[in-house]
């Protein structure tokens, strides 16, 4: 959080410099596209029964397991404001189907090892704050940080988990004149989850990319 | 591994006539007209008396503060609704045949397997407990010790899993079992219902477990816990045909919660209620094939011969809702 700050507060002071570089173009901005999310490990859990103490320490495991939300490739779409040629914010939208896969192991009366699935709806509703280099011309990189809201259903949608994430990333966009109102976006980022699907105490970052035509007007 | 009740093993029994089980961890219940009701007290606090009997390392006074410690321990799970009330001590033995209920010391001798046992006395029409009597063999060697007693059983362990029955329990199967010369004796356990009792010494059974809770709290929900907690209900299946008295154990990945269930219809068809909403792995497995009258009364219907299966999908139970369709089919041995 204090690192995203000062990235922040960082390009803020670039924007100010650079404001009359940008061309004439509309204030919005509207992405759509495909995100691809990678896997990410949720870490292992063991189905533990309390030890009779007489035969010795620790919990007797009757089995055990390893977690992972499977890699996915989703849909995005993305609305900005562009409050001065370099800054804008951005809201929002993704969704992909990753399947959450556990697999168990190591049974004690030797059930077979299993890699039992479900399979998931992801949402995530957020907002960026964006950082253009160079807005005049028509290859521009940026950098974004914000927060998502995640929405995660299972089966059907029979259980729902939210939760939260903190996000940084960047990326590049090519337009395809010198107007800026159509081109490509490219990004990566890196979330920090906060929430939702996990099952041990802390979270791993997860990595995701996307590629989108970019409209402004 | 199979798991045997043996000559020598310690059991801490029930003695309840014509109660068979229902759904799940097991319940007591009854037969009423042509439905099952479970056993279970209407009336609240349960009051309770302690037999005014000592025996040698433990005075009537310290029993009634491990059986009050015991009961404590139940009404204290905050999604269920118990109370209870120390009433005084009697000279009446918890075998006598009286209208209160009582809790206390018996010299059982006979009863070389039996730590304690409890019996009822139920309203017939509606499956209310009207009284219940737990008695503790003295023909053991007891301790209230806080840390425990070399070659001594804890009361208050054994009064806690009496009093899971008293309060309508069965037994729970969430256990492993090692067989030698002696007999059976229990290497682990995820219940305090579960029938075998620890070694002598052990204070571990002190705390009720997430089986243990999850039972109550079906018996005894909250409103609040009966609306949030979901359940899972499916079939075991084995060539096509029903399963009857399989073991289905839950899992919850993320609180690593164990919860057990049985199937309990001809069909194969079973529910595990009370659970915390999130997502779990089900494994199911036979009952361990000695003593199976140990959970049902009809233990010749219990199949136990099915190799040990886990179900290939993750299943989400949903805050208040019932994942269904969960539908096992295991192999012969």
């Amino acid at each position: 959080m204090r690192r995203i700050a000062a990235v922040a507060l960082a390009c803020w002071g670039l924007a100010a410099v650079a404001a009359a570089q940008a061309p004439a173009a509309g204030r919005l901005e509207l992405d759509a596209g495909v995100v691809w999310t990678a896997s990410n490990g949720l870490g292992a859990a063991s189905a533990d029964l309390t030890r009779n103490p007489s035969t010795g320490p620790g919990p007797f495991t009757l089995f055990e397991t390893r977690s992972e939300l499977g890699g996915a490739v989703g849909a995005h779409a993305t609305l900005g404001i562009w409050i001065t040629p370099r800054w804008s914010i951005e809201g929002d939208v993704q969704f992909s189907r990753p399947t959450l896969r556990t697999h168990v192991s190591g049974d004690a009366e030797g059930a077979p090892d299993v890699t039992a699935t479900v399979p998931l709806s992801q949402y995530l509703i957020g907002g960026s704050a964006v950082f253009q280099w160079s807005p005049g011309r028509r290859t521009v990189p940026y950098l974004a940080a914000g927060a998502s809201y995640v929405r995660q259903l299972e089966h059907d949608d029979q259980l729902l988990q939210t939760g939260r994430e903190l996000h940084v990333g960047g990326g590049v966009r090519v337009w395809f004149s010198s107007a800026h109102r159509i081109g490509l976006r490219a990004a990566a980022r890196v979330s920090f989850p906060h929430g939702g699907i996990s099952f041990q105490s802390g979270h791993h970052p997860v990595a995701s990319g996307g590629l989108s035509v970019a409209y402004r007007f | 591994m199979r798991r045997r009740w043996g000559a020598a093993a310690i059991v801490a029994a029930i003695v309840c006539a014509a109660a068979p089980p229902l759904q799940a961890y097991l319940k007591l219940g009854m037969q009423v007209g042509d439905r099952l009701v479970s056993l279970q007290w209407d009336r609240f606090p349960v009051r309770y008396f302690v037999t005014n009997r000592a025996v040698p390392g433990v005075t009537p006074q310290q029993v009634q503060q491990a059986v009050s410690a015991a009961f404590a321990t139940w009404d204290a799970v905050p999604s269920a609704t118990l109370s209870s009330q120390f009433a005084g001590f009697t000279a009446t033995g918890p075998l006598e045949n009286t209208a209160q209920t009582v809790l206390g010391f018996e010299d059982e001798p006979s009863l070389r397997q039996v730590l304690g046992a409890t019996s009822f006395t139920v309203d017939v029409t509606t499956g209310e407990i009207l009284e219940a009597d737990v008695f503790f063999n003295s023909t053991f060697q007891w301790s209230v010790a806080p840390a425990g007693e070399a070659g001594r059983y804890d009361l208050q362990s054994i009064a806690l899993h009496e009093i899971g029955h008293l309060h309508g329990l069965g037994h729970s199967a969430l256990g492993e079992t090692d067989l030698h010369a002696g007999g059976r004796s229990v290497i682990a356990s995820g219940a305090v219902m579960f029938p075998i009792a620890f070694s002598p010494g052990s204070i571990d059974e002190r705390t009720l477990r997430a089986d243990d809770i999850a039972g109550i709290s079906d018996l005894y929900g909250t409103s609040a816990f009966k609306q949030t907690a979901g359940s899972i209900a499916g079939t075991v299946r084995k060539n096509g045909a029903g399963v009857f008295g399989a073991h289905i154990v839950a899992f919850n990945l993320k609180t690593g919660n164990l919860v057990g269930g049985f199937s309990l219809a001809p069909d194969g068809s079973f529910v595990i209620a009370s659970l915390d909403p999130g997502t779990y792995v089900l494994r199911v497995e036979p009952l361990d094939d000695v003593d199976l009258d140990g959970f049902f009364d009809d233990a010749a219907r219990v199949d136990v011969s099915f190799r040990p299966v886990v179900y290939d999908e993750l299943i989400a139970v949903p805050r208040g809702g019932t994942a269904t369709h969960v539908d096992v089919t295991v192999v012969p041995k």
